[in-house]
């Protein structure tokens, strides 16, 4: 078990190294921040000065050293904009886009996964098709249009919930709702799928003729059986989710890491970037080991081909 | 069978088991009696109905199906048609249970074997710590090697033999009174089979359960059965003790059927007999008899209309055949 965890964490390292590389050329594809630091009028000289000392005068293959020498001293450098440490910038800002990225996955799945069995339980019925519809709905909106339609209704008209910020818990309402809407009908789709492809198999007849009542088949047999695709699709769903969040807490104004990055791309402020990307590129990887691990617990025969040797 | 069994009530008494898959009639007006300890094969070609008969009696039919109107299914005196799923419950895995063909699948892959038999007891009201072992000693009978070791087994731990011989002491565990076992054997070696076979019917005996076999193997039914069902397309069309049927049957359809099977005393390069034309589909059904097309005596009343199963006794045992030449099948 534990080389196959290490098989996974080096290739999780490689995958992060591998998204950070393309992004630290891409970026300075885009232009000279130098240029939008300086204040107008500066000379060539000022330019050329601050340029030395942000190190841009280097060639780009000796600045990508450096920026990977930093990383393995944990150093995630300064943000040229703000002045201050990004590692400082990146702790202030996690635990809000935790607490939005929780809220949504608890709203999709404690509600997606139950909406996806029942549907399954109720095909052909009216049930069925009314929560298709909510399925469908949640399926086919962005999330900008979800999220504007959601402050139009429960901020501007009826005026229940505050339309931005972060002062409340009820401000996290509706930024999570509208992150989470559109995994939930993920969650339900695939829930749905995996028990209708359960219910024809035979162990279900067999419990059937054993007297088992459908409810305990569901619980005991159904649920463990179906668990594998859901558990894939959950390890997926955080890292959208996690991209999600800088649509939902630009339009909700919600301090996140989503917002800081998006403010950062638009200064061209490189460190941040880069360490936004690098959280999630780990917060992904993470997600898939985890999953993987599942996988195991779950069912053991993947344990015994997949891990133990 | 012995007389004193025919004056007990049956176990299962069928009368007029018919099964509707949507609009078509996939078995037809079906007439089974089973006493206690006694096995009966229910026999016959594939898409002839004998699953869905069994499925029916167990209520398991697929959403597609349904019972027709005027069937009664009596278990030990108690009416099953249209019986709801509550009540089907409390008599399944305790007073009827069923074997089914493919033992790996048959079996949650994600439950250790010894739970899925322990299941059978507790959701029957059985304290945990009884049911369980009452489990590890049902699979004792069965005959597993370390059965305290196979009971925290998954079923992808173990061979087929194993996983059906699990069946069998998940359908025994109860103590049923009635055993339905559809093709238990199909999926299994041939030197696996026979084991199996003297399995269910040592326990059988041993605890007087009323066995329904389902098979399409004459070898199976010759082995195991006391009395045998023959269907033809949705219908019973032979009833007799398994002796007379494999001696003298009657219909033209079960004559054929025994006489394209290789005995041990066949001489090699034998040309078999072959029955002419295929197993209709359901929606091609003839008819009138509904082996007519097929059959070499076929008349026009056959075509008209089906004959009845008649009783027709031969040495004072009875012998049902549904034909109107059954003194011309000795002419084959």
């Amino acid at each position: 078990m534990s080389r196959f965890i290490l098989k996974r964490l080096w290739q999780a390292f490689l995958a992060a190294l591998g998204a950070l590389t393309i992004l630290f050329f891409v970026q300075r594809l885009t232009g000279d921040p130098t240029l939008l630091l300086v204040p107008e009028g500066a000379t060539a000289e000022d330019i050329a000065t601050l340029r030395a000392s942000l190190g841009f005068d280097q060639p780009l293959y000796i600045q990508y050293l450096q920026y990977i020498k930093g990383l393995g001293t944990f150093d995630l450098g300064m943000s040229y904009v703000q002045g201050v440490p990004v590692w400082d910038i990146l702790m202030s800002r996690l635990p809000y886009t935790l607490w939005l990225t929780a809220g949504a996955m608890l709203l999709s799945i404690g509600a997606g996964l139950p909406i996806g069995v029942l549907m399954a339980l109720k095909r052909g019925t009216i049930l069925e098709r009314l929560l298709q519809g909510v399925v469908f709905t949640g399926q086919s909106m962005p999330t900008f249009f979800s999220g504007i339609l959601m402050i139009l209704l429960f901020a501007v008209h009826l005026q229940w919930l505050p339309s931005s910020g972060s002062d409340s818990v009820t401000s996290m309402l509706m930024p999570s709702v509208a992150l989470g809407l559109l995994t939930l009908a993920t969650f339900a789709r695939v829930a749905r799928t995996a028990v209708l492809d359960e219910l024809g198999k035979d162990y279900v007849r067999t419990a059937r003729a054993k007297g088992v009542p459908m409810k305990r088949i569901i619980w005991r047999h159904l649920a463990r059986n179906s668990a594998i695709p859901v558990i894939t699709v959950a390890a997926l769903e955080i890292s959208h989710l996690l991209a999600g969040a800088v649509i939902v807490e630009t339009l909700f104004a919600w301090p996140g890491l989503g917002q800081v990055a998006v403010q950062a791309i638009e200064a061209r402020d490189f460190p941040i970037v880069q360490a936004v990307v690098l959280f999630g590129a780990v917060a992904s990887v993470a997600c898939n080991l985890i999953a993987d691990l599942l996988y195991g617990l779950v069912d053991p025969r993947i344990r015994h081909t997949g891990g133990a040797q | 069978m012995n007389a004193s069994s025919e004056t007990h009530t049956p176990v299962l008494e069928v009368r007029g088991l018919g099964v509707r898959l949507r609009d078509i009639a996939a078995v037809d007006d079906i007439d089974l009696t089973l006493y206690a300890g006694e096995a009966l094969a229910l026999v016959g070609e594939s898409g002839c109905g004998k699953s869905l008969s069994s499925l029916a009696i167990m209520g398991l039919l697929p959403h597609v199906a349904s019972l027709s109107e005027g069937t009664s299914i009596l278990l030990q005196g108690q009416q099953l048609a249209g019986l709801d799923e509550d009540s089907y419950n409390r008599l399944r895995g305790n007073r009827m249970s069923m074997i089914f063909q493919e033992p790996f699948t048959s079996l949650n892959p994600l439950m250790p074997v010894g739970a899925q038999i322990t299941e059978v007891l507790t959701v029957h009201g059985v304290p945990e710590a009884e049911a369980r072992a009452r489990a590890l000693d049902m699979l004792n009978k069965v005959g597993i090697p370390d059965p305290a070791v196979r009971f925290n087994q998954f079923p992808f731990e173990l061979s087929g033999g194993i996983c059906q011989r699990v069946m069998i002491a998940l359908a025994l565990v109860g103590n049923p009174t009635l055993l339905i076992a559809d093709e238990p054997t199909t999926a299994l070696d041939v030197t696996i089979q026979a084991q199996i076979l003297d399995l269910m019917r040592d326990l059988m005996r041993e605890r007087d359960t009323a066995l329904l076999l389902i098979t399409h193997d004459m070898g199976v039914v010759a082995e195991t059965a006391d009395r045998v069902a023959v269907m033809y397309a949705g219908r019973i069309v032979e009833l007799a003790d398994a002796r007379t049927l494999f001696t003298s049957p009657r219909h033209p359809y079960t004559r054929l059927l025994l006489e394209s099977i290789p005995g041990i005393s066949t001489p090699p390069k034998t040309v078999l007999r072959t029955i002419a034309g295929t197993v209709p589909d359901i929606r091609d059904w003839a008819e009138g008899c509904r082996f007519h097309p097929r059959c070499p005596f076929a008349s026009d009343d056959c075509r008209k209309a089906a004959p009845p199963l008649e009783d027709l006794p031969l040495d004072g045992r009875s012998h049902k055949v549904a034909c109107r030449h059954v003194n011309k099948t000795e002419l084959l």
